[in-house]
This record gives structure tokens, sequence and C-alpha cells, in this order.
């Protein structure tokens, strides 16, 4: 039976032990170099020999392997001292795998296919470029005896059970020995390696990783897809290891065979007239592409490059670059099983962060320090804004629009009545009033530097301030109709101003009010956007469309009729996806690129108001409306789920919100009852924003006291 | 009470507010010009735009008591006609639910 297992206590004999508590982990006593291949040997002799640092001075025994690894090891070499020597017997079958290993290292360590340097591990000088070729062990020897197949061996006894809480041990293991290789932990992965048994990746991945970085194509074409080519056989099918030297990788179910073998010809191609070596050049193309008969056009540029190869391009590097590209290209056909992906682990860990954020409801994060993987990642509902922590009353008309500025220090407010107020967000006092218009106004929007300020107003003029001061430096009065919405390129130098009219409802113009262009359209303009990355512009108009231009090229890219009545339109940061709130009670979040309706939120009624919404939150990951039942309403914007209904505004609709860019807790809605309420979380005030509630006229904090 | 846009009609001939333009009906559909307002002529339309209602009132027409309501435009609050809440004589009860725009009170807008 086994020693092994009996010298464990507890009854999972596999821990996942990582990071400090490898020292935890025994050390496989069977590791000596200079170990007889015979079985019989003497186990504790074996262990006495073994020492945590026999890795990094083994006499070549195997094989003439250059000894490469030398730096590498010696920088692990401190993590090595702590480990105890508390292995006893390792199984017998387990004791016959590793001494036929070669335990030293051999390649730098480094990640699959490319020539990053883990931390941890340096790669010796000499064979600096394209040596780097393990994923995720550190040892290995071409030609290794037959009983070393892909992955472990099969006569390994199962004191252990291959079921790791659900998981198929073998995948668990080497995940995590190519996640301790990413991390530079080399020793411990190798010991990872030599006590599991397993291996990131078979002998003939490394020799096939090896072929390729060395430029060794033959050997490469072999590996892949069998020895022979003109073998009948597909050469899909893994061999069980008793074939003399390598054999071929495995593929995925459809890798296209024909691409693969273009590819590394293409390569080797490319090569040789890099070294100028034209002749064998075309011997190449020939004899070796020509026949593939695979993309005739990729041929021909590939010829076409015999006679333009003018630079004498002898860059070891590019070629360094090219190989570890046609790597990574041909990795994608190998079965994953066979070539793990790159970084699996923290591709992993990564899926289970984004699926933990997403189910997050209260999901705010005004920190930008990603959440912790120990604990399950919750929001609490207290870092929400959920409370009114000012009125603001000076509004003597509906409030129609509110807007933050982009650094979060302004608030602009502005509706029924013809007075623009601008606001300071640290204290909320009216920092500028602006008179100018003669009617209502229904739309204001700031330049992305926050200097200036577009207000747009019913009577059919739109004006552009200076912030700082409050003067208006611009009138744009090109229109009949009520100029409806403006905005900014992100260059801060253009605008566009749209209206109801007719005709010219859509301009665009540099700051100083010179016209550049009209678009020419029947459809009037009821809101636009311009995308935050300055491609594109978003229109949308009373009847129903939207229609997409390119701002560079002035042209419409395309054109969606909606199903109702719109009222307005919103443009995430990233540029991606648009929100556009809809007649029939609904928001629509809509996909820029291929015009799809990504996701609907309902919950709040518009009837035929001008309701406007708004991304919120930290990231963008909330949706946050006004409605006409004097009520906000919040969406978890991934969910769709509604997360929160707020009241407060006495009557009337809430006709407009706008989330703070600089504090992911504190937005600011308006609505019919002539306020704007700043909302903010529930036990965050200032010295100032105290003071000024208590500042505000005594008749009105009792209800203060009813909404909190 | 909230902001709201014009609604805008798509036709060659539209009736519009004298005072602001505003879109109230289209042209071609008039179903009757044989009507008299206080200011003289006045057409019957089955819809209009842009407008807001009155309290309903009862009124002696000269075809006979009917419950009508003012209608205002919109965006300046001008009185433009009246609409027809109900009709108490058989005869009249087409009227119902429709609208009735004074030519004094409007303007073409093309």
């Amino acid at each position: 039976m086994d020693v092994y297992a009996q010298s464990h206590n507890d009854p999972h004999p596999f821990t996942l032990a990582l990071g400090p508590e490898i020292s935890h982990l025994p050390l496989p006593a069977a590791q000596s170099t200079s170990r007889p291949v015979d079985l019989g040997l003497n186990i504790e002799s074996r262990r006495r020999r073994r020492s945590p640092s026999t890795e990094s001075g083994g006499s070549p025994e195997l094989g003439d392997f250059t000894y490469l690894s030398q730096g590498q090891t010696s920088v692990a070499h401190p993590e090595a001292e702590d480990l105890p020597h508390q292995r006893e017997v390792p199984p017998a079958s387990k004791r016959r795998r590793l001494m036929t290993q070669d335990m030293r290292h051999e390649f730098p360590v480094s990640t699959n296919g490319t020539s990053r340097h883990t931390n941890g591990s340096s790669s010796p000088p000499q064979k600096n470029r394209f040596t780097n070729g393990t994923n995720g062990h550190g040892s290995s020897a071409d030609d290794v005896s037959s009983t070393y197949t892909n992955g472990h061996s099969t006569s390994k006894s199962r004191q252990r059970d291959s079921n790791f809480f659900g998981h198929d041990r073998e995948e668990v293991t080497r995940l995590l020995i190519q996640g301790l290789e990413d991390l530079g932990y080399n020793e411990a992965a190798e010991r990872l390696c030599q006590e599991s048994g397993y291996r990131v990746e078979s002998q003939e991945v490394i020799a096939f990783r090896h072929a390729i970085l060395e430029g060794k194509w033959s050997d490469a074409e072999s590996l892949l897809f069998g020895r022979a080519m003109e073998s009948d056989d597909g050469g899909v099918r893994i061999s069980n290891g008793h074939a003399p030297g390598p054999t071929h990788l495995k593929l995925v179910e459809d890798a296209d065979v024909e691409e693969m073998k273009f590819l590394v010809r293409e390569q080797k191609y490319v090569e040789l007239l890099r070294r100028n070596l034209k002749g064998q050049a075309i011997h190449v193309l020939q004899t070796e592409l020509q026949p593939l008969n695979y993309d005739a056009r990729r041929l021909n540029a590939l010829s076409g490059l015999l006679v333009s190869q003018s630079s004498d391009n002898q860059d070891w590097s590019a070629i360094v670059e090219g190989r570890q590209k046609l790597l990574v290209d041909l990795s994608k056909s190998v079965s994953p099983s066979a070539m793990i992906p790159q970084h699996r682990l923290a591709d992993l860990l990564h899926q289970v962060h984004r699926g933990q954020i997403a189910k997050c409801l209260y999901h705010n994060p005004s920190g930008l320090r990603p959440p912790s993987l120990f604990v399950d990642h919750v929001c609490d509902r207290n870092e929400f804004p959920l409370r009114t922590s000012i009125e603001l009353s000076h509004n003597d008309g509906e409030v129609w629009y509110v807007s933050f500025s982009h650094n979060g220090k302004y608030l602009a407010t502005c509706g029924q009545s013809s007075t623009v107020l601008i606001y300071e967000t640290r204290t909320f006092e009216v920092r500028h009033r602006l008179f100018d218009h003669h009617a209502s106004v229904v739309y204001t929007c700031w330049s992305p530097d926050d200097s200036k300020l577009i207000t747009c107003s019913q009577d059919a003029k739109a004006r552009i301030w200076d912030a700082a001061t409050g003067r208006c430096i611009q009138v744009v009065d090109h229109q009949e109709q009520a100029v409806t919405t403006a905005a900014w390129t992100p260059d801060g130098l253009n605008i566009v101003t749209g209206s109801l009219d007719k005709h010219a409802q859509l301009c665009l113009r540099s700051v100083d009010g010179k016209e550049s262009f009209s678009w020419p359209s029947d459809l009037r303009t009821q809101d636009c956007a311009i995308t935050p990355d300055g491609a594109k512009l978003i229109v949308m108009s009373s009847e129903r469309y939207v229609t997409v231009y390119n701002l560079s090229t002035k042209a419409e890219e395309y054109s969606i009729k909606v199903s109702h009545r719109m009222t307005c339109i919103n443009v995430s940061r990233d540029s991606r996806t648009m929100l556009i709130n809809m007649a029939n009670d609904e928001i629509h979040l809509i996909d820029i690129e291929t015009a799809n309706i990504v996701r609907k939120y309902t919950g709040q009624h518009q009837q035929d108001f001008v309701i406007r919404s708004a991304f919120g939150g930290a990231d963008e990951g909330l949706v946050v409306s006004g409605s006409s039942n004097s009520k906000i309403y919040i969406w978890h914007k991934e969910n769709g789920t509604l997360i929160e209904t707020l009241e407060g505004h006495t009557h009337g609709c809430v006709n407009t919100v706008s989330w703070n860019p600089a504090n992911p807790t504190m937005f600011a809605s308006g609505g019919d009852d002539r306020k704007v309420r700043i909302w903010s979380k529930v036990h965050e005030t200032s010295a100032a924003l105290r003071r000024r509630v208590s500042s505000q006229s005594s008749h009105r904090s009792h209800r203060h006291e009813r909404i909190m | 009470m909230g902001l709201q846009y014009n609604t805008y009609l798509n036709s060659d001939k539209i009736v519009g507010c004298k005072n602001c333009k505003t879109h109230l009906a289209s042209h071609e559909s008039i179903i009757s010009r044989n009507f008299r307002g206080q200011h003289g002529k006045a057409f019957l339309f089955a819809s209009v735009v842009n407008i807001d209602e009155g309290p309903s009132a009862e009124r002696n027409m000269t075809t006979g008591r009917h419950m009508v309501r003012d209608i205002f435009c919109r965006q300046c609050k001008e009185t433009v006609g009246w609409k027809y809440d109900k009709a108490y004589e058989q005869n009249e009860k087409y009227k119902e639910g429709k609208f009735i725009l004074e030519a004094e009170l409007l303007a073409t807008v093309y």
C-alpha cells in the first residue's frame, strides 16, 4: 500500500496549498540527478540526496542539453531554502517516472510562446532570444523515455482521487503550475510538477514550441501533422507515446491543416527573404507554398515580396517576433488540453470577478481598487445615493435640464424660465445667472474642458457662454424653431446644434460661430449626442428615426426607425452604447456598432413628456431616469433590474437627472416642482452642505425631515 | 407641466396657430367647412395636435345644446377653437370628440 498516503493524516490527500503554504508541500524525494535507472533503489538514500538546491547544480545526465537557467533558479533559491524535508516515500510508479526526468531547468521559464520574462525568473543572456519556450515547467527532455506521456503517467497509483471538489485534478494542477510560472514561482511550480506528476505541456508541445522558435520548420511540421506528410492519415490523432521521438500534437476538431501548413511555410519564406537568401526563398515558394493551393491572393502577395524586398532587413528581433506570432496563431489550432491558453488562471479569475460584479446590485465603486478575491463581492447599500441632501429652489420655472460639468465642480440648471443658473457643487451656491434668453431654455451642454457652456432655448437661439465669467460670447441664430440640443466635439472646437426646424436643423459650426456644415435632412432634430471618441454623431429626430453620422466624413452611417417616439439620447463614456428613452415607457440601451437593442429598462412613466435619463455610477454601471410620476428610477445596467425607486419631488414629472462625474455617490435631479434635488449617500455630508441645508428657509425643514 | 416638444405634421398644407405657427392640423383632414364660430368661419377636424384643453361647459349653439370645451395652442396659450364633448340631439352626435378650429385664429404653415 502506499506509504505516502499514510504519511498524511488528512483525508484529502491533495490540499491546494499555494503561496505562503508552499513550504508545507513535501518535497518529492526522488529527485537526485545521479540516480541509477533501476527501480529497486533504497528510498532513504534517495531522500538524503535530495536537497532544494540540487536543481541548480545538476550534472549533465541525459543527453547534451546545455544548462541554461542558472540565473533563474538562483533567483528562486531563497524560496527553496525554507522548504523542509518532510517527504517520505513516493509511490512506486512515481519513483520510476521521476527518475527518468531531467530535473534541470532547460529553458528560462517564460510563458506560452511569448518572450515575456516573468518576475523572478531571469533568462540567461546567451540564448535570450528564442529559447523562451516553456509554458509552466522548467525541465524537459526531448527524447525522454517512453513512459512519459502527455500529462500523467498512466500507471500512477490512484491514491489521490481525480476529483478535486468537483473539478478534474489534472486540469486544476496544470492550471496551477501555469499560474505559478506566470507569477514567477518557478521552484514551486517545478515542485508541483514533480509532486503531482502533471506537466503543463507535454514533450511534443515543448518540442513543437522549440521548433517554431528556433526556426526548425520541418520539425515543426512533422510535429504538427505527423512524421511523414505523405502518410494517408490526417494526422490528428494523439499518439500514445510509443513512437520514438516526437509525435504529432493533438489538434482541435476543425483545425484547418492547410492553413497551418501555409502559415509555417510562409514564415519560413519570409525569413529567408529577410536574410536575403532569395534563391532558397524562391525554392520554398515553388515547392512548398505553391502546391498547397491555399489562398492564391496571399500567395501572390508573397511572391510580390520577392521583388519589392528592398530593405536589407536582418533584424533579428523582427524574426523572433514573427515566430512568436506564428506560434500564437498555430496554438489556436492545437487542442487546448495540449497547449493551455496563456494566463488561463488569471482569465478564469477575471471571469469570476465579472460575474460577481454583474450580480452585485449596488455596485458603485468609488475607489478603483478591484474587489478582493477572498470575499464574494457585494456592495453596501449605504454607499448608494438614496437621500436628498440638498434641495435647491432657485429656479422660478419648471426645471427641465440639469447637468454637471465634467470635472464635477459646477451644476447648470435650466428650464421654463429663461434664466440659466450655474451652481458650484462644493457649496451649492449660485455662481452665475444667465439672463439673455427670451424663452425657456431646454438644454445645456458643457464643453469638454468645462470652460464654456452652450444653452439652447425655445427662442430659436443657442448661446455659448464663458463659464468662468458668465458672459455670453456667442449667439447661434440660424433656425426658426426652437433649438433643442447641442453637442461639443471632443476637441472643444466645434459644436453641433440641432433644432426642430424643417430645414437646416443640424449644423456643425466652429466655436466662433462660423457655420461649416449643415446636414441636409428632413428630420427635425430632438436630441443629438457626439460619442466621446469623436467618431460619430447620433441624432434623434421627432419622426422616430435615430440616425448615426460619421463625424469626420459627415456621411450617414445608418438610420433606424424605432417603434415609438423618443425623448432623449445619451451616449456612454466608452462610445459603444447609447441610451434612448421611449414614449412607451421603456428605455433602450442600443449598441452603436450593430444597432441592436442590448437591454431594456422599464418601470418609469413617460407619457408624452421629455423625460431624460443618464448613465450613472462610477463606471457607468447604472442607468438613472426621471419619470412623469415624480419618482426617480435607478437600474443596474448589466442586469436590467430596477435597484431603487426614489421619491422626493412633490408633483409633476422628474424631468432630468445627471450624475456627478467626479463623485460617484452624488447625482442631481430636476422636476416640475421647480426644485433641483441633490442626492447623496446616507451618511455623507460635508460641513458646507450641512450649513446649506440648515440655512434653507425653515418652512421647508419639515419636508426635509420627511425625506430623511 | 413638463417639457413637451411640439408634434409636427407632414403635409403640404398645414394649419397652425396664427401666433406661434405651431402645427395644429393638416388642411386635407377638414371634415366640414360649414361651421361658424364667434369670429367667423370655422372648420371641423377629426384630430388636432399640440393643443391644451380647457374645462367642459354646456353651451347653446345654433344647432342645439352641447357640451364643449375650449382648446388652446400649447405653446402660446391662445384660444384656437373648441371641442365637442357631447351633443344632446341625435343629428348632432357625429360631432362628438371632434374639434373646431376658427379660421380667424389660424395661419397656413408650409
